[in-house]
């Protein structure tokens, strides 16, 4: 009786032993870093790459198959689509979760807030031989936080000012196509305003289409700080007004009083309110979309990106790209979406391996061809003929000679978000100095943390 | 006499372990309910406190600083803040005062024998169940300079009016667009406060002799009191969390005139990364929502019953 009582104690005891061993076993196998699974087809492991993009960009779903591909289909993809206008929203909710995304497909100025953040995966031990001597060093700086680099960059973008040739023409107009020959703000408003059909502000034919960058309405930093920072002068000394200006950002990143709110940037700001108000008025303060692709206005402020499809849509008017207007210094903002690895990834080399792959060589080349967006790398470059011609040729001929990274900060989201409702403010009527004052006062805190 | 104390026990007993049982089988039956009321609820209304009282960000969360009451702090000593509450609170009134009356108008409307009635009330009811991104899209096409309204105030010789980007004009835009949204439900809540009203307290009213504008004002709106509290209520609470029209059709311009309350947690947690002040203001709107609830049902409690 005592035997038996024993024997089944320890039987229970070995049971409860065995499934404890098994519990734990099983729970370091769940925990431990998911290693490649091996197979005859991809003896190198094979990975699932959960990718985090703004809808429509890179990287695109061709870049993917073809990726897929040419690994034999050992590396696949789990797309989500956000809108570009929530992207940095999402990213900051996912980036912290054990839900990280592998690769992000974001805005090129976000690098130094995400890399500072320890969001993204250096690719230093990634990179080809010979790709620093052979990017542009605008996608280099803007791609790297601390001497490392984050991103590579897909692509290039420089804002050119299309204009409908047979609008001008009519008006009697005469369009720069050089950059040395391009208008200053004044010279391009009092060509709109000639162009300009109707009554300002509620014109038949808009001067400068409503703008379709950022959510559609006034304001994006890419496009409409440059009539600021134009106002300034880079080559004045460092402790002047005008320096400043041109910077819009101490260097650090980390300052913006007595950068964004010069006298210099009040005045150009007041100009940029004349474009939308009053009898000078030349463009809308509500979007339209589409306006000069409907042949509804004389000229448009837009990247490269607007060339193929004017192309596909075999619009009934000519058309051409002038350099961007000015006011004191020229100047055009570089930075596109790209793609880079998530610091999180528990499949790190499947990532940094993939954005290389898409960010150089033949990738790279197809990809800038297909989509007429301007390569990052001299190399694709020189092998694509298109863009030594215009109107391709003036886009990247700006980018090399007056491009310049968005104010670089570990806060560009917030550096972004407030700088453009100030500019919208000021578009809607608001007064310049306050505006920009105001900018100031909630951007100085946020950015001293 | 002890065996019949003892059947007394006995009953006592069963009827305990009855009542005990049946304790058990309702609390078996409603703690799903109430583990997935507190896990959904109440436990984020506890994180959203303690978040309230720390600085952080949501890419970095693992460095937090306690802060105390700082954040509540700023809420009052930031321009911005105060205007955005100022501008939700303009927008809950405007809301409330331009419903309710409309809201009773169109129910007295619809609770006549009009042929299609049901066509009706389906069309008044309509937008309320049509979802808010939709409405403000489509109400920013029709608001826009070279919109719809502009059209016809042009077309009456009128001049173009920027209804969303003028600051005197776009709060009132949003509140009309949200009131044309709304005010279905506000009317179908009058309707069913209308059909219970007794019939034979309105036939005695008409054998009194009193007019319809008497019957309205001394029987019928003092007998709808408890369904004017409930529209007050709902129209303010929804009022104070309103975030689609600031979002889709203004982004809180002109110069914050338009940044309503909800709106602008959203901005500080996500885009300026500062959920802790972003907590702060939901606990503010919180327990602002709840005192308004609370006083607003006090004001108007009814002294009638029927």
């Amino acid at each position: 009786m005592y035997n038996n009582f024993t024997s089944r104690r320890r039987r229970s005891r070995l049971i409860l032993t065995t499934l404890a061993i098994g519990a734990l076993a099983s729970s370091v196998v769940a925990c431990s870093p998911s290693a490649p699974e091996t197979s005859a087809n991809c003896p190198d492991g094979s990975a699932k790459l959960k990718v985090l993009r703004s809808t429509t960009n890179v990287p695109t779903d061709a870049q993917m198959a073809d990726y897929t591909t040419k690994t034999n289909g050992c590396v696949t993809f789990d797309v989500t689509d956000v809108p570009f206008g929530q992207y940095a929203d999402k990213v900051s909710v996912l980036s912290s979760s054990a839900n990280a995304p592998d690769i992000y497909g974001y805005d090129l100025p976000e690098t130094a807030n995400y890399a500072s953040k320890g969001v993204l995966l250096p690719l230093d031990d990634y990179l080809p031989e010979g790709w620093k001597d052979d990017v542009l060093p605008a996608t280099l700086t803007e791609g790297s936080y601390e001497g490392k680099v984050y991103t590579m960059g897909v692509q290039q973008d420089a804002l050119g000012l299309y204009y409908n040739k047979t609008l001008t023409d009519q008006a009697g107009i005469t369009v720069p196509t050089t950059l040395d020959t391009a208008w200053t703000w004044e010279q391009a408003r009092d060509a709109m305003l000639k162009c300009q059909q109707g009554t300002p502000g509620n014109p038949t034919i808009y001067g400068l289409a409503p703008t379709q960058l950022g959510s559609g309405t006034p304001g994006p930093v890419y496009s409409d700080l440059l009539y600021l920072r134009s106002a300034g002068d880079p080559k004045a000394p460092s402790d002047s007004s005008a320096y400043k200006t041109f910077y819009a950002i101490s260097p650090d990143g980390k300052e913006v009083d007595g950068w964004l709110n010069t006298p210099e940037a009040v005045e150009a700001a007041g100009f940029y309110q004349s474009l939308y108000n009053g009898d000078k008025a030349v463009t809308s303060k509500t979007g339209r979309p589409n306006a000069f692709l409907d042949g509804k206005a004389c000229f448009d402020m837009f990247h490269a990106g607007q060339v193929q499809p004017l192309k596909d849509a075999q619009v009934s008017f000519d058309w051409g790209v002038a350099p961007m207007p000015y006011i004191k210094t020229p100047i055009v903002h570089t930075g596109a979406i790209t793609v880079a690895a998530s610091a999180k990834s528990k499949q790190a080399d499947a990532a940094a391996e993939f954005v290389v792959a898409v960010s150089t060589g033949a990738a790279a080349k197809e990809y800038n061809q297909k989509n007429g967006r301007l390569p990052t790398l001299n190399s694709v470059y020189k092998e694509l003929p298109e863009f030594q011609e215009p109107p391709l040729s003036l886009f990247y001929s700006e980018l090399e000679k007056w491009g310049q990274p968005r104010p670089p900060t570990t806060h560009f989201s917030q550096y972004s978000q407030i700088v453009e409702n100030a500019l919208k403010n000021i578009a809607y009527g608001g007064d310049p100095k306050d505006e920009l004052d105001q900018a100031v006062t909630k951007l100085s805190p946020l950015m001293s943390r | 006499m002890s065996s019949t104390t003892t059947r007394t026990r006995l009953v006592r007993g069963t009827g305990r372990k009855r009542s005990r049982r049946e304790l058990l089988v309702a609390a078996g039956f409603l703690a799903p309910f109430l583990i997935i009321l507190a896990v959904f609820q109440y436990v984020p209304v506890v994180l959203l406190i303690k978040n309230s009282l720390l600085s952080y960000t949501l890419i970095n969360p693992d460095l937090q600083t306690f802060v105390g009451l700082e954040n509540f702090a700023r809420i009052f000593s930031d321009p911005g803040a105060l205007q955005t509450i100022g501008v939700t609170l303009i927008f809950a009134v405007g809301m409330v005062v331009l419903i309710i009356p409309l809201g009773f108008l169109l129910a007295t409307y619809l609770n006549q024998p009009l042929p299609g009635r049901g066509i009706l009330r389906t069309a008044v009811f309509l937008p309320v169940i049509t979802s808010s991104v939709v409405v403000a899209t489509l109400w920013n096409f029709l608001l826009a300079n070279e919109g719809l309204v502009n059209a016809v105030l042009n077309s009456l010789g009128f001049g173009t009016a920027s209804f969303l980007t003028d600051q005197a004009l776009a709060l009132p835009s949003i509140i009309i667009m949200s009131v044309w949204q709304q005010v279905g439900m506000a009317a179908i809540l009058y309707l069913g406060g209308l059909q219970s009203i007794p019939g034979d307290v309105m036939e005695a009213s008409v054998l009194d002799g009193a007019g319809g504008l008497k019957r309205t004002f001394l029987i019928v709106i003092p007998l709808l009191s408890r369904t004017t509290v409930m529209v007050v209520v709902i129209m303010t609470v929804f009022a104070l969390q309103s975030f689609t029209p600031a979002y889709v059709m203004t982004k809180g311009a002109p110069g914050g005139t338009t940044n309503l309350l909800v709106y602008e947690i959203y901005k500080q947690a996500f885009t300026l990364q500062d959920p802790g002040f972003a907590s702060a203001l939901s606990v503010l709107l919180l327990v602002g929502a709840i005192t308004i609830s609370l006083v607003q049902m006090r004001l108007l409690r009814t002294r009638w019953d029927y």
